[in-house]
């Protein structure tokens, strides 16, 4: 640990690792917690692999590929929205072909990029310890987007979530507001590749989240906790991961993974204890 | 004259479910909406809310076409759509009904808001839950809470859909002494299909059984019954005498 706080303070790129891993989890504990309650995942899943075939194409263009993958979360928030909300009974083959179909073009994009690239890994993986100051500055201002629209359309998105006939019969467009939601979720898995990568980001989404719930019940609540768990998650495994040189994003989702494991057999436990508490009450 | 259904017609997959409905709502009406389970009554309320458009027919509302209407209209629907660990407490519920008039403010409700959802809750008597999350309440809480959802919208027009299917006879008088009360202020539709509870609430009644069977202000007797269901059913008359056996 000790050699974990002597790195942070000795060089950039540490810090910069560290304060990304913390703006991040901003974004990530505020949508996923509509994440959890609408039961997006599979959802969010699928937009997630879908962005591959953006970074791929945005890398053999030229582009840089976090461009292309912001351009495409957009374009699979909205495609896979539409699917939600149109074709009820396949949702969920139609999202399964596009999470694979736009990893298939994001890999065939890859291969046929000249030179091999090593970048593959760490669009899969993430990797933390590679975000520059631009990176930084990138995640400052996708963070200011989904936190100023979750400030302006929270009791919005809450109705949408929470009873969209009411919504839609006093004259709130649910299906204008369920794309936004999605496209804020798409933008917060683009931040998220760079911490954990793509095929990680669902964890780190959700779990904070899942966690929250178990402690309160209020929307506003749920979301600051998240923010705060999804900071110590990042901190943590970044911390946990320094030493032994492990890889940083998956010991992030351990961590993460542990750590809910833990609170759900806290929460057993306190469960039987009221039950015990009551019934010894009662025998008297 | 407030809501006018003219020969409205509604299939679904070329099934008549609604066929040839006349019906004329007058500003202060109570109108019941008795009839067997899957006798389109659901369908006509969803109808006049817009939510469900009419294969044939024309609804006016307040003589304009639904579309124009600036009509403000509050539903308390049969069945609450939502998870039950939705993560939010009573309040919050009834400010929503709020939300179109404080489209873009940053976060909080305005005053006035507070005030109108604040009265809606004391008048439904659940203004001591405001706090409670929904998980946690009864069914005629939760019924209250959505009728004062409805309040909450200042509707001319409240419709309900079965309020009392879920909870004991004695929450379902509270809620039609409430109903009663708010009749004095805003025009009533009450989908139920217990026609012998209601009658002594209502003053208009509207039978629905595909196509309208019966409607007027008479009171309702056991031949009306006969013709709505085919067959005759025991009635039960509550305002009488102490229920007795019923046969159906």
């Amino acid at each position: 640990m000790e050699q974990f706080i002597n790195a942070v303070l000795e060089f950039e790129f540490m810090q910069y690792a560290l304060l990304a891993g913390l703006l991040v989890s901003i974004s990530c504990g505020i949508t996923g917690s509509y994440v959890y309650i609408k039961r997006l995942g599979f959802l969010a899943g699928g937009i997630a692999h879908a962005i591959f075939a953006g970074m791929g194409i945005a890398y053999y263009l030229g582009y840089s590929p976090i461009l292309g993958a912001v351009l495409f979360a957009i374009f699979a928030a909205l495609v896979i929205g539409w699917i939600h909300l149109s074709f009820d009974q396949q949702e969920d083959i139609l999202i399964s072909a596009f999470w694979s179909v736009g990893m298939a073009i994001g890999i065939i994009f890859l291969y046929r990029t000249p030179g091999y690239n090593i970048d593959l890994m760490s669009y899969l993986f993430g990797n933390i310890l590679m975000v520059s100051k631009q990176d930084l500055g990138f995640i400052i201002i996708l963070n200011s987007i989904i936190l100023l629209s979750t400030l302006l359309f929270y009791r919005s998105f809450l109705l949408i979530c929470f009873d969209q006939e009411f919504a839609t019969l006093r004259g709130i467009s649910v299906r204008f507001y369920y794309l936004f939601l999605l496209c804020l979720i798409a933008l917060t898995v683009v931040l998220l590749i760079q911490i954990v990568g793509l095929v990680l980001v669902l964890a780190l989404l959700t779990l904070p989240a899942a966690m929250a719930a178990q402690y309160t019940h209020s929307l506003a609540y749920r979301m600051l906790i998240s923010v705060l768990l999804g900071g110590f998650f990042t901190t943590g495994g970044l911390a946990l991961s320094y030493q032994p040189n492990l890889p940083a994003g998956a010991s992030i989702i351990l961590l993460a993974g542990l750590s809910y494991l833990c609170s759900l057999l806290l929460q057993a436990l306190r469960k039987k204890w009221q039950q015990h508490k009551t019934s010894a009450t009662n025998k008297l | 004259m407030l809501v006018s259904l003219q020969n409205l017609y509604f299939s679904y997959q070329h099934n008549i479910i609604l066929e040839n409905i006349n019906l004329d709502i007058f500003t202060g009406d109570f109108l019941g909406i008795v009839g067997p389970n899957g006798g389109g009554k659901t369908t006509l309320l969803k109808i006049i809310l817009g939510l469900l458009k009419p294969t044939a027919g024309q609804i006016l509302i307040q003589q304009q076409p639904l579309k124009k209407s600036q009509l403000n209209i509050a539903y308390v629907p049969q069945f609450f759509n939502f998870a039950k660990t939705f993560p939010i407490s009573v309040s919050e519920v009834v400010l929503l009904a709020r939300l179109p008039y404080t489209w873009l403010r940053l976060g909080y409700y305005s005053k006035q808001d507070k005030i109108i959802a604040q009265q809606a809750m004391e008048e439904t008597s659940i203004a001591s839950l405001a706090k409670q999350a929904l998980k946690h309440l009864s069914g005629g809480q939760l019924q209250r809470v959505f009728i004062a959802r409805a309040l909450a919208c200042q509707p001319k027009l409240l419709i309900l859909d079965e309020p009392t299917a879920n909870i004991d006879f004695r929450a379902e008088e509270d809620i039609f002494d409430l109903l009663k009360q708010l009749n004095q202020r805003m025009t009533i539709i009450v989908v139920s299909h217990d026609i012998g509870f209601i009658s002594q609430y209502i003053n208009k009644i509207a039978c629905l059984n595909r196509t309208l069977v019966y409607h007027s202000t008479q009171p309702i007797n056991d031949s009306v019954i006969q013709k709505l269901y085919g067959n005759a059913v025991g009635m039960i008359q509550h305002q009488q005498e102490p229920p007795h056996e019923s046969d159906h």
